[in-house]
């Protein structure tokens, strides 16, 4: 970026006055930046809405209504089907995720037992396994179990997938919970399982919150593992069905981006909805661990 | 209550085991089972599909070395790839965090929130949302370079050989620059604000505040971007298999891409399985080679 080199303008602190230019330089680039990444966005949600005519004759703007397209696509592109297989796979894993989780992290941040750290240690270097070391072994669990054919082999693998990212940044947050809470509420005679339904989990639950979005997002896009063991239309979930579908109405866009539309709108609303909690996450995950 | 305190804490620690059997089981068995496995059987010629192999050595490994050259020109795929999509990454990233946080508190949030929109929209969305956008006939970048005028230089941007690498890594940029813009941006919020300000008032510039204290103060931020974002690359399927599936030809014909066909398609896991270990070594020693390369010396 030149302009960054170009500026010898002295510092446009809220005490000085802005070089006008070199700021709107600066304008500039970023509402060009801003219009690149959500561009792409808003002509696939205009494209979604258009008959193909007006896709073909005017694709930079918006000129016909076409809802049809929706309909057309969760129907006879059975979007209707791949979402819900999604929403059932995700709330599942999302379930079990939490409940292990959370016993993980009070276990390793409060409980202790003996060898805790060690413990962690180990399973905090399953975070360096690649998934092509354990996409065949898994595979051949999963048939053995007798999952295949079912959800489960989906959300067996995906429960296990998710645990210790979670756990790891849960631990942490257990870990500094005041402790003087915790005393005053055994001193009133409170159980170690009432401290912690009743005294630590209120407190863990923004953690919770981010955890859960994060896992959300994996889960819900997930698309390698779901490849390779989903051979059955019934249990395809959004992103593989969403594969299908790009065969099916190559050349019907209005068709095609409704079916993006219905693929991306719940991670987006799940995600505007917690946008906060994205970005502690990703402090909590990322820069301190 | 009157419970002795040595007592109490001896129950909860062995609750605490109870606490940790799923996670364990989990792990054991999607993890450190396989990965054992994994090893195990890259030394055998085990199809996958039934019980009967045999040991062959180190076979599998030295044909990896000695005779499959698609394997190391994926490689290069891989690298290349790699090269060019971290330092376009890492420089997006790290400008639009120094131009975020010199923002208004709100326009803050927008650009935080509105940039790292595209990393969290799942794979199969967006490859089919930017096969789309290269479309060679309706697509979004040829119709605007007609409407401008620049007819020429349309083509099928994902099946022409000198474009389509080039295709794979516009899109892998627009779907993580935000990521590494927001961990940047995190790691600028920890910087005081009055040390900035006490900077400008001694007449530091915008170049400045970038040289001596948003470049080396977030030094932790960018071994970690580098890292996560060398490592993704080295890795990378989901979005290659969607957008171009490795074509034209093999141009884009990614490791791991031919990692799945071996074990999947030829049925040959325990090649399949040596492959991806040289994969996992390759990631690995990278990894390392790049703390090494990124640790401050001479502060032993």
């Amino acid at each position: 970026m030149p302009q960054l080199e170009k500026a010898t303008r002295p510092a446009a602190g809220r005490r000085k006055k802005k070089n006008p230019f070199s700021h709107y330089v600066e304008q500039f680039v970023f509402i060009l930046l801003a219009f690149l990444v959500l561009y792409p966005l808003l002509f696939v949600l205009m494209t979604s809405v258009k008959t193909n005519s007006d896709v073909i004759l005017h694709p930079f703007t918006i000129n016909t209504f076409e809802p049809m397209n929706y309909i057309t696509a969760w129907n006879t592109g059975k979007v209707g089907s791949y979402l819900l297989n999604s929403v059932i796979t995700t709330v599942i894993t999302l379930i079990f995720q939490v409940v292990i989780i959370v016993l993980a992290a009070y276990a390793f941040g409060k409980l202790k037992p003996w060898g805790h750290n060690l413990l962690l240690s180990l399973l905090l270097m399953t975070m360096f396994v690649t998934s092509e070391m354990t996409t065949v072994p898994n595979y051949i669990t999963v048939r053995d179990m007798g999952l295949m054919g079912t959800r489960w082999s989906l959300i067996v693998p995906y429960v296990a997938s998710g645990l210790i990212t979670g756990t790891y940044i849960l631990t942490n947050f257990v870990r500094e919970l005041p402790k003087e809470l915790d005393e005053a509420a055994r001193i009133d005679g409170a159980g170690i399982f009432k401290i912690m339904w009743k005294v630590d989990l209120p407190m863990i639950t923004p953690a919770l919150a981010t955890l859960v979005i994060f896992n959300f997002n994996g889960v819900w896009s997930e698309f390698y593992w779901a490849l390779i063991v989903v051979k059955d239309e019934a249990l395809k979930t959004l992103p593989l069905g969403l594969i299908n579908f790009q065969s099916q109405f190559t050349s019907n866009y209005g068709v095609l981006t409704a079916g993006l539309v219905i693929l991306t709108v719940p991670v987006i609303v799940v995600y505007l909805f917690f946008s906060r909690y994205f970005i502690a996450g990703i402090s909590a995950g990322a820069v301190k661990g | 209550m009157l419970r002795k305190p040595m007592k109490l804490d001896t129950q909860r620690k062995i609750l605490g085991y109870f606490f940790l059997i799923p996670i364990v089981v989990l792990l054991t068995v999607f993890m450190f089972y396989p990965i054992v496995k994994s090893v195990v059987m890259s030394f055998t010629n085990w199809s996958g599909m039934t019980d009967n192999w045999k040991w062959v050595g180190f076979k599998n490994y030295i044909r990896i070395f000695t005779d499959m050259p698609e394997y190391w020109n994926a490689m290069k795929v891989n690298v290349v790839y790699a090269l060019i999509a971290t330092a376009v990454q890492l420089t997006l990233g790290f400008i639009m965090a120094v131009m975020v946080i010199g923002m208004r508190p709100r326009w803050q949030n927008f650009y935080k929130i509105a940039l790292y929109l595209p990393v969290i929209i799942p794979a199969a969305a967006i490859s089919v949302m930017w096969r789309y956008i290269y479309t060679p006939e309706y697509g979004l970048i040829n119709q605007f370079l007609r409407a401008v005028g620049l007819d020429s230089l349309c083509r099928a941007w994902t099946a022409d050989p000198s474009t389509a690498l080039g295709a794979v890594i516009v899109t892998n940029t627009w779907r993580y620059a935000g990521f590494t813009m927001v961990l940047y941006y995190v790691a600028m919020l920890d910087i005081p604000k009055d040390v900035m300000e006490s900077a400008q008032i001694d007449g530091a510039n915008r170049w400045h505040q970038i040289r001596y204290f948003y470049l080396p103060l977030t030094r932790g931020t960018t071994e970690i971007n580098l890292i996560l974002t060398i490592t993704g690359c080295l890795r990378a399927f989901d979005i290659f298999y969607l957008l171009t599936a490795g074509g034209p030809g093999t141009s884009t014909k990614v490791v791991s891409m031919w990692i799945m066909e071996t074990a999947f398609q030829s049925y040959k896991y325990g090649r399949a399985l040596a492959m991806s270990i040289v994969l996992f070594l390759i990631v690995v020693l990278t990894m390392a080679v790049s703390r090494i390369i990124l640790t401050p010396r001479g502060k032993e």
